[in-house]
């Protein structure tokens, strides 16, 4: 991939392994140098095996995860990479009409080609030139009466094809076009599995004059000028298809071929067409459009539109920045060409001249602009390989937002792990540190042993990672459902390496941050086993605070006066200097911190308050929420320092502390994003990478409220637990434990409940878009079938007269126009790309679609509106598209977008006034009124609009066209629904001359669910890899208390525990613990889906919020089952302990 | 006389495997009877704590028979062991063994809880018996707020707290200064006079032995 989480991906995978190169060197050197400390940390690897395996399990999941999250990115790139690949074979390049037709196929004289040809002579990067005719026409095998509605037929030019390109049969022979006798054809695979027709069979082709039938004179391979898979074609002579159609002297395409082949041929693809669209423009109108754009100061207004747009449309502004560079020389070049031929960056020029009111400039722009493109050139292979990696860079990317939590979860468990060992071993630390090692050998030994932790789990878990991503992918190539789209396993280098950097890297900080706050013990209380409340470190006096902070105020002369001075080891001051630019900051605000003593909360109050006011001046959301939750904190933390005052009881001081803390700060982040808008104005919405960390602060506050509770907690379990008197004494050592070791359960706590966190969310979420089951008319408009015709065949006369209409209640048809939109008086007065769909009054009646919006003088209702549309022929109503979304997956939308509407608002809207035309309509242009925006959930399977798309009676798509605009498709409403597939079927019979293709519209909506709902299910499982890790974190929990606990066994034992109520207080323990963190993960999962599903409200009426109680339930009965698994060996292990052995044990 | 509620006969314990083998108990026989203050003392490693963990189910033997209230030991199970302890006897360890995250009214209650008490009875008997040792002011403490005479009384609260018969210490002072020592002995002396429970302590103090009703003194194993 080009790009990892937005950073250039070699440059990365680079920078990532020097940055190991550096970790491994050090460890080295240190190493060597202290060879004994080395030996101690990594001594105790071998010693304990089955521990050593469960913590390397646990890490490695870091790197599993990025591993999946590139290798799926890669697999995803490297697949649609090689489906175009192979789809365009030879082609590079593809020369179509000028695009100055409003539908249908748009041909072109013969006559260009040849002077392409001549031109082409003259470039040595172009290998070779095809031109031909493609086009879709309905075909059939009369004999098995099979039909294609959709067969796409080319016709290649004898005299170029077979140098262009190779055709291959199935049996692996070379075909030739100049081997087809006149009434011969080629088909492609895909159309033989159509057709089932094989070679010596006969295929029918109908066009305008009737079907024509053709002989197969052989199947051939797909692939390249036989076409892709995904499509059957039908391949002829450039001469037949031209006498078939009557269109004699005419083609429609010429594929071009840049010289090389693979890479090399596509790294040719920007030089060659530059060097066409140069020959394809015409010279005097690109010379009089040069001209006209350096005059009036427009290069001027260009750059500062630019400017103006660079924050909400990035490549607009780049491309008119641009511009306004290549209108700064004398004359025009390859680059001003290739810009101002563009279709949609004319609509911005003229929208940006006629702002300025330069309306004659504009008028005469877009006269030029018409006859600029004599032919347009299209990079397709070029276009498809930077096509495959955005899919492959989004892929990654949602996966690894998914992933995300299970990488926190990880590092907690790393953190956890080290805890742990260093309690563990405190005695043995302690002796150490008694006989002379510094801290800082210990921090050495920690972080050696946690290297060869970190290695060996990257290494795991980069190969776990690749086998995962493989077979993820092959589940989502199942759930597509497509044979045409084969995925094939492939994963890159670079990924490798930033996989195993970045698991490695992010292990080895979190190992080095943990081996830090393991080495900080107390000797004696190490020695004696103590718990570390008995030693408190004495405060350092506030001279040597304010002298600190002196110091770091100047901090790289501080390393650089110690360094020169050798205060402290020369290596340690040089490294620190040479990471002063991130050091200083944080030294800075640290030693504030520690200044401030217990008044931080001032310090951090000031920056919160800081932050939140520069997120109100510059409209950014995640500043000014980052800064609502830090407020939160320092409110709670100014509450803890308050009630110090009132009581000494350190554990009243902490509940009550933890209380606010907690609780403001998750109160400060889950509001709902509107709430205080009437305060702050409306501020851009956080992005995506916002969620986890969002949801990490959740969490992470939650449990702290939860764990500074555990006096209430554990009175109120003791309460309900007390009923059961066979659990009673087990119970109460059960809940105890847990609850005093507050820190790890804490830990492990979060760990279940981050993951659980994400996985409700999908459930809940899930769950609101059932609404399309329950009310599928919402997205069918209550119709039944839909069906489109070829736009060169359409339907002459009434569509009825064929049809049984008795059968029929409602049919409708509906023409489709390529269109122009702007605001009269809103923000966006440029022109933009839209869709206008004229519907017959037999649709607007009968209807179900309903509104998101619409203005109530036109009507209470949904159907009053829609009626509206009827009375008055200059009133519209749009789909939710132009409604701006800020999705952050989606590809770039540039069609029309509102300025009036926001996702979020009311239903009832104020109508406003717009003015259409169709596509290079120039002046003729129509003012209607918007009356009404349609949900959304409308525009997926009810049109396929993808683009802002306009809806209105029948009439004004020919009006605005100025020109009869057939129906090209159907809406039919059955008298009997369940009759809809075999009805579609009947349809595409009936209509096979004019290339029905009709579709059961709840059965496509059915799959559309039946995929979605898989899909989920494929993230839910991605996220829920995080459970692995709490469920290791409940193992390696369970080991620990087994051991530190002997003497306590023994003691239950000495009073009368049997061993049974030993293994059951454990899982019990565990179970409890794992519940905890359900708890917290459901009641944040259902509060952060309360708080989208409110958003998605606003726009989706009727939409419930439910809790999947089955669903929440088997979550939960899994995720206790496979926690008690992870704890039956040691507490197996505990219950077997003969009570005298347990009591001698120390 | 007494009726005996503890005796052994011929009682043999081995340590350890094949060559290394350490013969803990060497044919041992005694006989204890109601209400009696038994001291066992006697020079380290001699089999004192091994003895005490035999005849209190601890710890299993290899050879000869134990006696229990006339429950013959080796018959009984795992599971009967565990009742057995907990309806007839309490032990009071030298590092006292409370459970730390509880606090002292829940370690004094939980023997109760395992014999199936209810909760409320549970807690009133453990107050009762805190008051006993007069810590019932620090019922709500957790082991590691207390000193260690407080400790140890709460671990003799915890061991009479059932009303057992039989009640095991291994070397109960021997983590507290001499006043301590005192007052923990007068106590023990003071229940015992009081509910006529029978008190098996393995001790090295002179002045712990100095206070029982008889000491059996043990040396290689064996009874001398």
């Amino acid at each position: 991939m080009d790009k990892i989480f937005g950073l250039p991906a070699k440059e990365l995978a680079i920078g990532m392994a020097i940055i190991l190169a550096v970790i491994f060197l050090l460890i080295v050197i240190g190493a060597i140098r202290r060879f004994i400390l080395f030996k101690m940390g990594a001594r105790n690897i071998p010693r304990r095996k089955g521990q050593s395996s469960l913590i390397v399990i646990g890490l490695m999941l870091s790197s599993a995860i990025i591993a999946t999250s590139l290798g799926i990115g890669d697999t995803v790139r490297y697949s649609v990479r090689s489906v175009a690949l192979d789809f365009l074979g030879p082609t590079d390049e593809i020369i179509n009409g000028p695009g100055m037709k409003l539908f249908g196929d748009e041909f072109f004289n013969y006559s260009e080609f040849q002077r392409i040809e001549q031109s082409a002579a003259t470039n040595s990067s172009i290998d070779g030139l095809l031109p031909l005719i493609e086009i879709s026409l309905p075909a059939s095998n009369e004999e098995l009466l099979l039909a294609e509605n959709d067969m796409k037929v080319r016709g290649l030019d004898r005299q170029y094809s077979d140098t262009f390109g190779k055709l291959i049969t199935i049996q692996g022979k070379f075909a030739y076009i100049n081997q087809l006798e006149s009434d011969q054809v080629y088909i492609n695979e895909k159309a033989s599995g159509k057709l089932k027709a094989i070679s010596g069979d006969r295929v029918s082709i109908y066009t305008k004059s009737g079907p024509t039938s053709f002989t197969v004179r052989n199947v051939l391979k797909n692939g390249g000028l036989s076409g892709g898979p995904r499509d059957p074609y039908i391949a002829m002579s450039l001469k037949t298809l031209q006498s078939l159609i009557g269109a004699n002297g005419q083609i429609t395409n010429i594929f071009v071929s840049n010289a090389g082949t693979g890479e090399k041929s596509i790294e040719l693809s920007d030089e060659v067409t530059r060097f066409l669209r140069s020959k394809l423009t015409d010279p005097q109108s690109a010379s009089q459009t040069f001209n006209l754009l350096k005059s009036s100061n427009i290069p001027a207004i260009l750059s500062a539109e630019a400017i103006a747009l660079d924050e909400s449309d990035k490549e607009t502004a780049e491309t008119i920045s641009d511009l306004a560079r290549n209108l700064a020389s004398e004359s025009y070049n390859d680059d001003f060409i290739e810009t101002v031929s563009d279709y949609q960056t004319q609509l911005v020029i003229l929208g940006v001249l006629e702002k300025s009111k330069l309306n004659q400039v504009a008028a005469q722009f877009s006269t030029l602009s018409s006859s600029l493109t004599i032919l347009r050139v299209d990079d397709q292979k070029s276009s498809s390989v930077k096509l495959a990696e955005t899919i492959a860079t989004g892929v990654t990317t949602i996966f690894s937002i998914f992933g995300s939590f299970s990488i926190m979860v990880g590092m907690l468990l790393i953190f956890l792990v080290f805890v742990l060992l260093a309690a563990a071993r405190s005695t043995e630390l302690g002796m150490a540190r008694a006989v002379g090692l510094k801290r800082r050998d210990l921090v050495q030994l920690f972080t050696y042993e946690g290297t060869i932790y970190a290695f060996l789990a990257s290494i795991v878990g980069t190969a776990i990672g690749v086998g995962l991503s493989f077979g993820l992918v092959f589940i989502l190539q199942d759930l597509i459902d497509s044979d045409d789209f084969a995925i094939t396993p492939y994963y890159s280098l670079v990924s490798l390496v930033i996989a195993f950097s970045s698991g490695m890297i992010l292990t080895f900080v979190t190992v080095v941050f943990s081996a830090y706050r393991a080495s900080n013990l107390n000797i004696v209380v190490a020695i004696r086993g103590l718990r570390d409340e008995f030693v408190k470190k004495a405060p350092d006096p506030f001279r040597k605070k304010l002298i600190d902070f002196g110091w770091n105020l100047i901090f790289p002369i501080k390393q650089l006066v110690f360094m020169i001075l050798g205060r402290g080891p020369r290596l340690n001051n040089f490294l620190l200097f040479l990471v002063s630019p991130i050091a200083w900051p944080i030294n800075i605000l640290i030693s504030l911190f520690k200044l401030s003593g217990r008044n931080s909360y001032l310090i951090l109050g000031i920056f919160s308050l800081l932050l939140m006011f520069s997120g109100l001046s510059t409209d950014t959301g995640a500043s000014f929420f980052l800064g609502l939750t830090g407020t939160g904190l320092s409110v709670g933390l100014f509450i803890r320092f308050l009630s110090s005052k009132f009581t000494n009881d350190q554990e009243t001081i902490n509940q009550f502390g933890g209380s606010f803390e907690g609780g403001l700060v998750l109160l400060a982040n889950s509001l709902p994003p509107d709430i205080l808008e009437g305060l702050t104005g409306e501020l851009s919405q956080p992005g995506p990478w916002f969620w986890p960390i969002g949801g990490a602060i959740s969490t992470g506050a939650a449990v702290w409220f939860l764990m500074s509770n555990t006096r209430v907690l554990i009175g109120l379990l003791n309460l309900i637990l007390s009923r059961f008197s066979g659990l009673r004494a087990v119970t109460k050592t059960a809940i105890s434990y847990p609850m005093a070791s507050k820190f790890r359960t804490g830990l492990t706590v979060a760990m279940f409940a981050l993951i659980i966190f994400t996985l409700m969310i999908f459930s809940i979420l899930n769950g609101i878009g059932d609404i399309t089951s329950e009310q599928p008319e919402r997205v069918t408009g209550g119709f039944d079938i839909k069906a489109t015709v070829s736009r060169e065949l359409p339907i002459t006369g009434d569509i009825k007269e064929s049809l049984e209409i008795n059968d029929f209640a409602v049919v409708a048809g509906a023409s489709t126009l390529p269109v122009e939109v702007r605001e009269v008086e809103g923000e966006n007065k440029s022109f933009k790309q839209s869709q206008l769909v004229s519907i017959e009054d037999a649709f607007i009646e009968s209807t179900e679609w309903k509104m998101a919006h619409f203005d109530p003088k036109y009507g209470a209702s949904d159907d009053e509106i829609w009626q509206a549309l009827i009375t008055n022929p200059n009133l519209v109503v749009a789909n939710a598209t132009i409604i701006p979304s800020g999705d952050p997956f989606g590809p770039p939308d540039r069609s029309f977008k509102t300025s009036y509407i926001e996702s979020g608002d009311s239903i009832k809207m104020a109508s406003f006034p717009i003015t259409m035309r169709k596509m290079r309509g120039q002046s003729e242009t129509k003012d209607l009124i918007v009356i009404g925006v349609i949900e959304r959930l409308a525009s997926g399977t009810g049109f396929g609009a993808a683009g802002a798309t306009f809806y209105s009676s029948n009439s004004l798509a020919s009006i605005i066209a100025g020109q009869k605009i057939p129906s090209d498709t159907f809406y039919f409403k059955l008298k009997d629904e369940e009759l809809a597939v075999d009805y579609s079927q009947k349809l595409e019979n009936t209509f096979l001359a004019n290339g029905m293709q009709a579709e059961s519209l709840l059965n496509q909506l059915e799959q559309e669910r039946a995929t979605n709902n898989a899909f989920n299910k494929l993230f839910q499982g991605f996220s829920g890899l995080g459970l692995v890790v709490g469920v290791a974190a409940i193992g390696v929990l369970s080991v620990r208390a087994v051991v530190e606990r002997r003497q306590s066994i023994g003691v239950l034992r000495a009073i009368g525990f049997r061993s049974s109520m030993i293994r059951t207080q454990f899982l019990i323990e565990s179970s409890f613990i794992t519940i905890l963190g359900i708890i917290v993960g459901i009641f944040l999962g259902t509060l952060q889906s309360w708080l989208i599903f409110l958003e998605i409200s606003k726009e989706l009426e009727g939409a419930k919020f439910t809790v999947p109680i089955g669903e929440v339930g088997i979550l939960i009965l899994i995720t206790v089952v496979a926690s008690i698994l992870a704890s039956v060996i040691p507490a197996n292990e505990a219950s077997k302990t003969y009570p005298a052995e347990a009591l001698r044990y120390e | 006389m007494s009726d005996i509620v503890i005796s052994t006969e011929n009682l043999h314990k081995f340590y350890g495997a094949r060559d290394q083998k350490v013969h803990a108990l060497r044919g041992l026989n005694l006989s204890i009877t109601e209400g009696e203050i038994v001291g066992i003392m006697g020079p380290s490693g001699c089999g004192k704590t091994t003895l005490l963990n035999c005849l209190s189910g601890l710890d299993t033997f290899d050879e000869g028979n134990i006696l229990i209230q006339g429950n013959t030991l080796a018959d009984l199970n795992d599971d009967q062991l565990s009742e057995l302890r907990a309806k007839r006897m309490g032990f009071v360890f030298q590092t006292y063994n409370l459970l730390p995250v509880l606090t002292a009214a829940e370690n004094v209650e939980l023997p109760l809880l395992v014999s199936g008490f209810s909760g409320k009875e549970a807690r009133s008997k453990a107050l009762d018996k805190l008051a006993q040792v007069e810590l019932v002011d620090w019922q709500h403490h957790l082991p590691g707020e207390l000193s260690g005479g407080q400790r140890q009384r709460v671990t003799l609260a915890r061991a009479l707290v059932n009303d057992p018969a039989i009640v095991w210490a291994d070397e109960p002072t021997g983590n507290l200064d001499s006043e301590n020592e005192r007052l923990i002995m007068d106590l023990l002396i003071q229940l015992n006079i009081e509910n006529n429970q029978t008190f098996v302590i393995v001790t090295h103090s002179d002045y712990v032995g100095g206070r029982t009703d008889r000491i059996i003194e043990m040396k290689d194993g064996e009874i001398v």
